[in-house]
């Protein structure tokens, strides 16, 4: 067990307005985290600091002990909240694209998952439903074997048997030592898989705890207790 | 070649080399046209070859467009951006863009000038003489029959120090384009202006100005500096010479330095400050 | 086909009822092995974690050993699972005799409902 994520009081402006706001945590290996807040709460703009796309100049986040830059980028999977891909590339052409860029990822891993859910590699993104192009940008997130792995809002528009589908690949994926922090309005759905629950407002850290002491001393469930925090 | 330079070509090979093939194509028929032309009694195959060649340098456009277009999509567009999140430092998308920019813009040009010069070399008619591609051969000439000493050597260096310049503007461009989309999104960035577009268009505008202040300027001066070929006298006997050279050295200087400014400003923004 | 659980208790606490339940109904025979942590917890869908947890109170409790090179296997000991057979069939006896008192039938009301007053 080791620290793969520590966070110290880490804060984001766009312009005047103030996304992050003083922001701690830690996360040690092989931890699911699950990252619940209303939107605009600062989730997205954490989630891409942590994978190194926007700019960190205070050195806030360091992750498995080095500052967030393109040695820490090797290490940690990213996935967007929306599908990223061209609709006119094939599906063949981004796993090569993955393979140039990438020197965790696993190919042969990512077919198996491409077979497994009825996706041929040899299929345009644009030919993809909604689902399924979900399902492929987790598949290829997850066949990376990184450290971190970090979703944004995986099941953002996607019917639940897509959802079972992406919990998982998830779940079958993630290598043991490793973490995964994902964010999602569909709390109910991810309770039973993460570890640590992160509540977020206003850019603000208001919650960071396992999930199970959550029940345990609580008695009610995660959806429950995120309800009363926002309502 | 590293991993981004990879990717980068992969992705740009299949529109490159198409656009490459055509001005081949295009310049293989110009080269054809101008045997065309000392066989032909008509003008047609001269201005073929001049049509051909124009739009085998739309190719060279073609080319810029396509490159600085990506390297918009990298900074505006949200698919753009994932490639930040790959393991290469941010401003390596800024050093493979030029890179592999400038390596197919250069191509092409040297298959223009190759073009130029071959049709020209194999053109026998007067009305050829002074082209482009036969610059060397009349330079050599010229300094011969002004009793320069080993007029065929100067010629050549001249050509050589032209042809730098040349590459050295069209360098200069190219990271003009590059460093007017990176500072309209800092700007876009440092004050939260939401309509991107119009900030690339006035920088835009603003960096198009100064070019041709630029242009202007250096070509004025060294106008009047060569206006009198009397007092070099003391140091060559041919004029032209010394101002080619020294005109396309000063472009070089003028030019490289502010190419290399304007990168190295460009790899600052990228690194520290660019907000996603 | 993910497993349901309840929204009040922990589901670790869910998850040893339930592979409880599973050993001593026979769906695991003594002596069988087990399922991989990770392998349970995909067809689960719980955290690998939290299962790991599970498999771990299993062990404690002795329903189940593991071989370091071969996995984790249910324990031949069968009076221990008869016994334990017994402490939850005794807790599912309280929870009913409970939930009948909430509703006002009384210890003896239930039993003679068990016991053939459904005519």
């Amino acid at each position: 067990m080791s620290t793969i994520l520590e966070c110290k009081g880490l804060s984001h402006s766009y312009g005047q307005k103030k996304a992050l706001d003083d922001i701690s945590f830690t996360l040690e290996s092989g931890r699911i985290t699950g990252i619940f807040g209303p939107n605009g709460s600062g989730k997205t703009t954490l989630i891409k600091m942590l994978a190194g796309m926007i700019h960190d100049d205070k050195n806030a986040v360091t992750i498995c002990g080095y500052p967030v830059g393109a040695g820490t980028r090797a290490v940690v999977s990213y996935s967007p909240d929306r599908v990223m891909y061209k609709a006119d590339k094939q599906i063949s052409d981004i796993m090569d694209s993955y393979e140039i860029m990438f020197d965790d990822f696993d190919k042969n891993a990512a077919r198996q998952f491409l077979d497994e859910f009825g996706l041929d590699e040899k299929q345009h993104v644009g030919e993809l439903s909604k689902g399924s192009a979900a399902k492929l940008q987790i598949i290829l997130t997850m066949s990376r074997k990184a450290s971190l792995y970090l979703l944004d809002e995986p099941f953002s528009g996607i019917d639940p048997v897509a959802a079972e589908s992406i919990i998982r690949i998830m779940l079958k994926s993630i290598p043991d030592d490793s973490s995964l922090i994902l964010t999602t309005h569909q709390i109910s759905q991810v309770e039973q898989i993460i570890d640590e629950a992160m509540f977020i407002k206003d850019g603000r850290l208001i919650l960071h705890e396992p999930v199970e002491d959550m029940r345990d001393k609580n008695g009610k469930s995660l959806t429950d207790a995120y309800l009363e925090e926002f309502r | 070649m590293n991993r981004l330079d990879r990717l980068e070509i992969k992705e740009t090979k299949k529109i490159m080399l198409l656009l490459i093939t055509l001005v081949a194509a295009y310049n293989l028929l110009a080269v054809l046209c101008s045997v065309l032309s000392n066989i032909s009694a008509s003008d047609a195959p001269f201005i073929m070859k001049v049509i051909l060649m124009m739009i085998s340098a739309l190719g060279v456009v073609c080319a810029a467009v396509i490159m600085i277009a990506r390297f918009y999509g990298i900074l505006f567009t949200d698919e753009g951006l994932m490639r930040f999140s790959y393991p290469v430092e941010k401003n390596a998308h800024l050093k493979t863009n030029v890179k592999c920019g400038l390596m197919w813009l250069f191509a092409m040009i040297t298959i223009i000038v190759a073009g130029l010069v071959i049709s020209d070399a194999v053109t026998k008619r007067e009305v050829e003489d002074w082209g482009a591609g036969n610059l060397y051969r009349n330079l050599a000439e010229h300094y011969a029959g002004n009793y320069l000493s080993a007029p065929s050597a100067k010629a050549l260096l001249t050509v050589i120090i032209c042809l730098i310049a040349l590459a050295v503007f069209v360098i200069n461009i190219y990271i003009s384009f590059i460093f007017t989309l990176t500072m309209s999104s800092r700007i876009c960035g440092k004050y939260n202006i939401l309509q991107k577009k119009g900030v690339i268009f006035i920088t835009g505008i603003v960096m198009f100005n100064i070019h041709l202040i630029t242009v202007e300027v250096m070509s004025r001066i060294g106008a009047a500096f060569y206006a009198n070929y009397d007092w070099l006298d003391l140091f060559e006997r041919d004029g032209v010479f010394v101002e080619l050279i020294d005109r396309s050295l000063a472009n070089i200087i003028v030019y490289g330095i502010t190419a290399i400014v304007m990168y190295r400003i460009s790899k600052t923004i990228l690194d520290k400050k660019l907000d996603i | 086909m993910p497993w349901n659980f309840d929204s009040d208790k922990p589901i670790f606490v869910q998850l040893v009822e339930r592979l409880e339940s599973d050993i001593v109904s026979g769906k695991y025979s003594p002596g069988e092995k087990l399922p991989t942590v990770r392998e349970l917890a995909v067809e689960a869908a719980v955290n690998p974690n939290t299962m790991q947890k599970a498999y771990g109170e299993l062990e404690r409790l002795g329903l189940v050993y593991t071989q370091r090179t071969s996995g984790r296997f249910v324990t031949e000991d069968s009076k221990l699972i008869d016994r334990t057979r017994k402490t939850l069939a005794e807790k599912n006896v309280r929870e009913f005799l409970a939930g009948m008192k909430e509703i006002g039938i009384d210890r003896d009301e239930a039993v003679r409902m068990l016991t053939g007053g459904n005519k």
